[in-house]
């Protein structure tokens, strides 16, 4: 979820709201309503982000993980390539946008994954290469945990219950 | 949805095909329980040889864009043709149209097989009951298990469905099914997550031998088929068809989205974990292997992960004004949930 800018969801919800779900109304109230609801997301744009705080975890975490492989491929004498280590280094996160903070962990994100992808190619060298990577799993599922926390149940029924109701 | 009800070419065309007369297109709808392939049902009313018919028809036709992308209407025509005498219980094919100037995109028509779909909901309640009668469901589990081995026992070489791609004998079919997902998760942008990474080369070390190559539908479960009076009709839903392990589709059964709630979990809100597998092996003298189970479940996710990703990048890139793919985008973080647990139980520590 946080992979998408709310912006662009909100562009996404407007569009239909305005191109698909509009010209559907024939009351002039309601489709009042339906433009009073794109103008006020329209207005809420470049006002809000995801928390900062959950994405600066997924970085520390991600860090931790970085720093998991790294001992790992030191261990085996497998050199960690540049772009690996130099995501390991603290930035400071606390004056950055949540676009920033969105690229900053995506590099994260990427590093961890072609350090993982080493690991992997370097299997036979590396000493007990299946627990590191059982081990970034762990570090990995304290934030899923947490998304999985903040999750709420689904209305697919309300969707898709079209034909029912007929 | 007036413009096919009102298009002298499309009534044209119909007319054609049908080898009909004096056709009308009585009333056009859009069906919305699939979030896929785009279907359309057709009620016509035409003269041919002397008589005057009503019929009903299907409109399969291929999105701009969506959950499966890149789409191609006709390998699920193909397949759906080829099994037509093998006893799977499918709707007849009429025809299939590539030229996108008759109906905007490809298409393909079928029968419209009369019945119900069971629309899975998210339910809690200990007694709740998708099939509540008994003896309808114990019905349904037997068509359920037999349609599921007529599809693997299926001969695919002399049904002409080598097109499909046979990804050959030992690794050949874990291996291609992991390649496939992970060019899919690629594509959608999702390729470089720490989770993915973790599992395509979990996939690629684990790979299992696989030498017996079958049909596997890819989507086999209760909410894809039509019931009516008791008996499954009709299995739908063949966009993920391929050939590969028969674990897949059986894994896919098992997924927990899909059973009725506990003490009962039954599969597909059919029947017990246990009697499936049992019946299975029975029917189909196929052995299922439980580190296959494992392989496949794992895969399985990857594929769940596959399927929302490129969801999520069609609503992002603005490829459809249909909000329902970007809906996939929110259940990311529960698909990356399930697939965290279950490699974690196939990692050693």
């Amino acid at each position: 979820m946080k992979d998408t800018p709310l912006a662009t969801i909100v562009d996404r919800i407007n569009q239909t709201l305005e191109n698909v779900i509009a010209p559907e109304i024939e009351s002039t109230i309601v489709r009042g309503q339906l433009f009073a609801v794109v103008e006020l997301l329209n207005q809420l744009q470049g006002k809000y982000e995801y928390r900062h705080d959950l994405m600066a975890q997924d970085i520390q975490v991600g860090r931790q993980m970085l720093a998991t492989l790294i001992e790992a491929f030191e261990k085996a004498g497998v050199e960690t390539p540049e772009a690996v280590s130099t995501l390991t280094r603290e930035v400071d996160l606390s004056g950055m946008s949540g676009d920033q903070l969105r690229e900053v962990r995506n590099g994260v994100e990427g590093a961890v994954s072609h350090a993982l992808d080493l690991l992997h190619a370097n299997r036979s060298r590396i000493d007990q290469a299946e627990q590191v990577e059982k081990a970034v799993l762990g570090q990995l599922g304290q934030n899923i945990l947490r998304d999985m926390m903040l999750f709420r149940p689904q209305r697919f029924d309300k969707i898709s219950q079209r034909a029912q109701e007929e | 949805m007036t413009a096919i009800q009102d298009d002298p070419e499309m009534v044209s065309y119909l007319a054609k095909k049908l080898g009909a007369e004096d056709l009308t297109i009585r009333d056009v709808w859009q069906n919305t329980e699939g979030w896929s392939m785009e279907t359309f049902s057709l009620a016509l009313e035409y003269s041919k040889g002397g008589a005057r018919i009503e019929q009903e028809i299907i409109l399969r036709r291929q999105p701009v864009s969506g959950l499966l992308e890149p789409y191609d209407v006709s390998t699920e025509y193909r397949v759906l043709a080829a099994l037509q005498e093998t006893g799977v219980a499918i709707p007849e094919t009429y025809w299939y149209e590539p030229d996108p100037a008759v109906f905007e995109r490809p298409f393909y028509a079928m029968e419209k097989v009369v019945g119900e779909v069971h629309f899975l909901t998210q339910e809690t309640d200990p007694d709740y009951r998708l099939i509540p009668d008994d003896e309808e469901r114990a019905s349904l589990a037997d068509d359920f298990l037999s349609n599921l081995v007529r599809i693997h026992a299926c001969d695919w070489q002399s049904l002409g469905l080598d097109f499909l791609g046979d990804p050959g004998p030992g690794k050949g079919s874990a291996l291609g099914q992991t390649e496939y997902w992970e060019a899919v998760i690629d594509r959608g942008g999702f390729r470089k997550k720490p989770l993915v990474t973790l599992a395509v080369n979990w996939l690629r070390e684990n790979a299992p031998e696989n030498d017996t190559v079958r049909l596997v539908h890819g989507d086999y479960r209760t909410g894809n088929y039509i019931c009516k009076e008791k008996r499954i009709r009709a299995i739908l839903d063949w966009e993920m068809v391929h050939l590969g392990d028969p674990h897949e589709d059986l894994v896919y059964v098992l997924g927990q989205l899909w059973r009725s709630p506990p003490p009962t979990e039954w599969v597909s809100h059919l029947l017990p974990e246990e009697e499936f597998l049992r019946s299975y092996e029975e029917l189909s003298g196929i052995t299922v292997e439980p580190e296959k189970l494992q392989y496949c479940q794992v895969l399985n996710d990857l594929k769940g992960i596959g399927i929302m990703t490129t969801a999520t990048n069609a609503f992002v890139k603005n490829k459809t004004p249909d909000l329902r793919p970007g809906i996939f985008g929110t259940l990311l973080d529960m698909a990356y949930a399930g697939l965290a647990q279950h490699l974690d139980g196939g990692l050693k520590a």
